[in-house]
């Protein structure tokens, strides 16, 4: 009837008119989104001499025992059988009176939970995934073996490069979650085992890092950082043609270096490279001269061992500028100015020379805002896991839901039961719809979340289950190195006024990916515009999310669920159990009752007192009822566009590669071409009243008729968009675009006046050349269409000049255009002109100006 | 199908990712993934040509390889312990140029 209970070794008087009891769970069904542990009820220990020196003496006053904040060891046995009710348990004091100390005991899964409590991924050392990024360590994490991978994606950034190659700059690694649940369990003290962790969409899971590498300080080796000299006499300087006037320069590094990767052993201002790399070479500071001339720019020049030049620029020292510069082995770099003076001045410029590795991607210090506990959270809600901690080691093993509901063991408690106490037909936390959520760029999307409805009126309209501290993808595809891409935000694109795109850093993107390798038999080059280098590869990892959508989740890992939560009941049966049965219970199994005639799944074991009845919360499962298997197929809607897309009249015939339903009702979004507020153009879906609509006969085409667009000079492309039973939405890429017969659209009638006036703000001449001048015109209007034709008129002021225009058919309503202005002069000044704006379909024009003189 | 049957799903192969056509060049090892989980007495093999040479690495991961130019359809045959459940998967083509 009682217990022998020790706490941090020493064996505890308990008062016996308050029997230990103890409640057994480690996953409440009601509470997907978290893993209980077991506790006992608050017991009391009399106060004896023996249990004031266990309890440290707490309660007599000027007592300053740490006990009640520590983590006390706790051991629980039967003191009839010996049997062991709790080996590592953690035993919380919860207060002391003048006759008692009242304590209970924790154990299960909270140890593994309490080693990882408001631990930061940082926190638990992810040392090894720190790395210095340049394209040879991108390529290289495309091996197996790395716990890192860059995955090409559209991250939003600048994918290609000036000169169109793959933009490594702004490519980001991501982390294996294998790896990050490896090493929690490590830092935790703690191994685990399950079949789970064998599969591919265990192994193949990463989450990105969630910002951009900086790409604003390298990582660099110094080889030299001098002061400047000076240099006099013969101005012989680097071979660069022999400037033979007499007096002072710059002698940039007057101190001899010799390094590995390189020296000045010729001459000051040469630096032989005898490592091929990438390297930095920074000027700060600036030379005065009398007369106040001032020398701060800079040149250098590569010049390869056989005199070619391979790159050449200038740095302007007064405000510390650097030149990231690629030189081979055997090439010079030479350093001169411009002018030698006749009198030396004064101040100084400081020199550096940095072999450059790479960036730094340290994952140590951006993985500082995700928890450990989070990590874990997500993966054992990703995969359905519960875990089941071994009772005397610090080891657990994981278990689908699946798996428990179809492997586990059962056990036949028919002689053990004694009654039926409650029967329960609703489990808390739920509702009729129950959602799985991702984060999102725009807080009010949701396309890539998911539910699983429960048939009961009774219920809450809708909860949220799960909602995951990962991103969701934005639902935008783009090709990238000719394969697809969603859009992985970790950049925003801003343009400037003078028409360029700034890329601002997002932080804290926590994306969960695949990757996918796929093969560029032709090649692909690789470069890093930050350190001017490239590498050509023929295989990469690409982004998957094959089956990362919540509904897709909740299909793989959640749908025998349906078969727990459909017509819940919960029962609260009484069964006579003994120590053993507590013991070794671990609720890895299923109860049968021959009497109830129904299988059940341990929820909880209420209270358990030796010698007592016990309560034991069960939950029916139905293992009759039918359940929609999971088709492991990912569907695919897929647009040939080998060829135009086929029409007759105003039918469109789309050749299809598709796996959806035959029957299954499509629809057709179109998209027009509109421009897309950063000066250029972009294919748009049209919105519509009424969805265009084809159903899917079977044979690889999809028909459909289109009499409801907007009349266009530009065609359609079209996206077609299926949505499965599970709400799960399958789309095509853009088709081709469409030109039908103009019969086939809705008139458009010519809009409204809705222009009232149109200004030229600016002309700004941006080149002369022989015979032709290109301005910029710059004006704003308030016509509310989103674009219009503009004519733009130069009229010539001369006696018999003549009127140029061009015509700008999509003009923004606000905005700029460029014009060419020829003029007859070859290579005199242009002729002058005065420019005018011109809204033919409004009627308005603008005001005169004169072009830039 | 009910929770009963549904141990009974047949075992769904893949290249990887649901790819279910792969091409690769003669000695390139390949891998194939199994997605479902099954009791510990089930027992999967890969069903394949002579030509070609398998590896189990894990009831959920296989690699394979030819030296032969050809197609190849490759099955998962899975039974348990007294066969009295026997299963074989879809099939999937491995093309060696």
């Amino acid at each position: 009837m009682s217990y022998l209970v020790y706490i941090n070794g020493i064996l505890i008087d308990l008062d016996e008119s308050r029997p230990l009891s103890q409640t057994k769970q480690v996953n409440d069904m009601a509470k997907l989104d978290n893993r209980q542990s077991n506790f006992t009820n608050n017991f009391r220990a009399r106060d004896t001499e023996n249990n004031r020196r266990a309890f440290g003496y707490l309660g007599i006053e000027g007592n300053q025992s740490n006990l009640p904040y520590q983590k006390n060891t706790a051991k629980v046995f039967d003191s009839e059988t010996g049997e062991a009710l709790v080996v590592n348990g953690w035993a919380v004091i919860r207060r002391t009176t003048n006759a008692m100390f009242e304590v209970f005991v924790v154990d299960g899964i909270i140890d593994f939970y309490k080693a990882i409590e408001n631990k930061t991924v940082s926190d638990i050392g992810v040392e090894a995934l720190n790395h210095v990024k340049d394209v040879a360590t991108i390529v290289d994490s495309w091996n197996d073996d790395k716990p890192y991978i860059y995955i090409i994606a559209d991250y939003n950034g600048k994918v290609y490069t000036d000169d169109s190659k793959l933009n490594a700059d702004y490519l980001v690694p991501s982390v294996r979650k294998s790896y990050l649940w490896n090493r929690i369990h490590e830092y935790a003290g703690f191994t685990y085992s399950g079949d789970v962790f064998q599969t591919e969409k265990f192994l193949n899971n990463l989450i990105t890092f969630p910002k951009p590498v900086p790409t604003s300080e390298p990582v660099v080796t110094l080889i030299t950082n001098q002061e400047n000299g000076v240099l006099t006499g013969g101005s012989w300087f680097g071979g660069l043609g022999g400037l033979n006037s007499f007096g002072y320069a710059p002698s940039f590094f007057p101190n001899n270096f010799d390094t590995a990767q390189a020296n000045n052993n010729q001459f000051a201002n040469q630096i032989n490279i005898e490592v091929t790399g990438t390297y930095r070479l920074t000027a700060e500071g600036e030379l005065l001269f009398e007369g106040g001339s001032k020398l701060k720019d800079i040149n250098w020049r590569v010049v390869g061992p056989d005199g070619s030049i391979s790159s050449q620029g200038t740095i302007d020292s007064s405000i510390g500028q650097a030149a990231i510069i690629q030189a081979q082995e055997g090439d010079r770099i030479m350093l001169w100015t411009l002018t030698y003076q006749s009198f030396w001045g004064s101040g100084s410029i400081s020199t550096k020379f940095e072999l450059v590795s790479g960036y730094s991607a340290n994952f140590n210090e951006v993985l500082v805002d995700l928890t450990a506990t989070e990590v874990i959270n997500q993966i054992m809600i990703e995969f359905g896991l519960t875990a089941f901690k071994d009772k005397a080691s610090n080891h657990i093993v994981y278990k689908t839901l699946n798996e428990r509901l179809q492997t586990a063991k059962i056990l036949d408690w028919t002689d053990k039961f004694l009654s039926r106490k409650d029967e329960r037909y609703q489990l808390t936390n739920y509702a009729k719809v129950n959602r799985f959520k991702y984060r999102y760029n725009d807080e009010n999307a949701n396309h890539f979340d998911g539910f699983f409805s429960i048939n009961d009126e009774n219920l809450r309209d809708e909860v949220t289950v799960f909602q995951s501290k990962f991103y969701a993808p934005d639902n935008r595809e783009s090709i990238v190195a000719t394969k697809p891409s969603l859009l992985f935000k970790l950049w925003n694109k801003e343009v400037k006024d003078n028409g360029e795109v700034e890329y601002k850093e997002l932080d804290g993107r926590y994306y969960t990916l695949r990757a996918e390798f796929h093969s560029l038999p032709s090649g692909f080059i690789l470069k890093s515009e930050a350190l001017n280098t490239e590498l050509t590869f023929t295989s990469a990892p690409f982004v998957s999310y094959w089956r990362l959508k919540m509904q897709q989740i909740i299909f793989d890992n959640y749908l025998p669920i349906e078969s727990i939560l459909d017509k819940t009941k919960i029962f609260e049966d009484s069964f006579w159990l003994d120590i053993r049965d507590i013991s070794t219970f671990d609720f890895d199994c299923l109860i049968y009752n021959k009497y109830m005639g129904s299988y059940y799944l341990p929820n909880r074991i209420l209270a358990y007192t030796t010698g007592q009845p016990t309560r034991v919360e069960l939950i029916e499962v139905d293992y009759f009822k039918e359940l929609d298997v999971p088709n492991p197929i990912d569907y695919q809607l897929e647009v040939i566009n080998d060829d135009p897309i086929d029409y007759v009249g105003c039918q469109l015939t789309f050749i299809v590669n598709t796996n959806i339903p035959s029957g299954s009702t499509v629809t057709i979004k179109p998209f027009a071409y509109s421009p897309d507020g950063l000066g250029g153009f972009i294919w748009t879906e049209v919105p519509m009243t009424e969805s265009i609509t084809a159903v899917y006969s079977g044979s690889g085409t999809i028909i459909v008729t289109i009499n409801s667009l907007p009349a266009t000079l530009f065609g359609y492309k079209f996206k077609l968009v299926w949505v499965s039973s599970l709400f799960e939405v399958i789309e095509s890429g853009l088709s081709n675009t469409v030109f039908v017969e103009q019969s086939c659209y809705i008139p458009v009638d010519p809009p409204a006046p809705q222009m009232t006036f149109l200004t030229i703000t600016q002309v700004e001449t941006l080149s002369i050349t022989a015979g032709l001048r290109k301005v910029k015109v710059s004006y704003v209007s308030d016509l509310t269409d989103s674009s219009m034709m503009l004519v733009a008129t130069a009229f010539n002021q001369s006696l018999f000049g003549l009127a140029q225009s061009q015509t700008f058919y999509l003009a923004a309503p606000t905005g700029f255009v460029e014009i060419d202005i020829a003029h007859n002069s070859i290579a005199g000044p242009p002729a002058l002109h005065t420019i005018q704006l011109n809204a033919p379909a409004y009627g308005v024009s603008s005001n005169i100006v004169p072009s830039a003189s | 199908m009910s929770i009963l049957r549904a141990k009974l799903a047949k075992p769904v192969i893949s290249f990887g990712l649901g790819r279910t056509v792969f091409t690769a060049l003669i000695g390139q090892e390949v891998k194939i993934y199994s997605g479902l989980i099954y009791p510990k007495d089930y027992v999967l093999n890969l069903n394949h040509s002579p030509d070609l040479t398998s590896r189990k690495v894990n009831n959920n991961y296989f690699t394979i390889e030819g030296n032969t130019a050809g197609e190849y359809e490759i099955t998962l045959f899975l039974s348990n312990g007294d066969k009295t459940v026997q299963l074989i998967s879809n099939k999937i083509t491995l093309i060696i140029t």
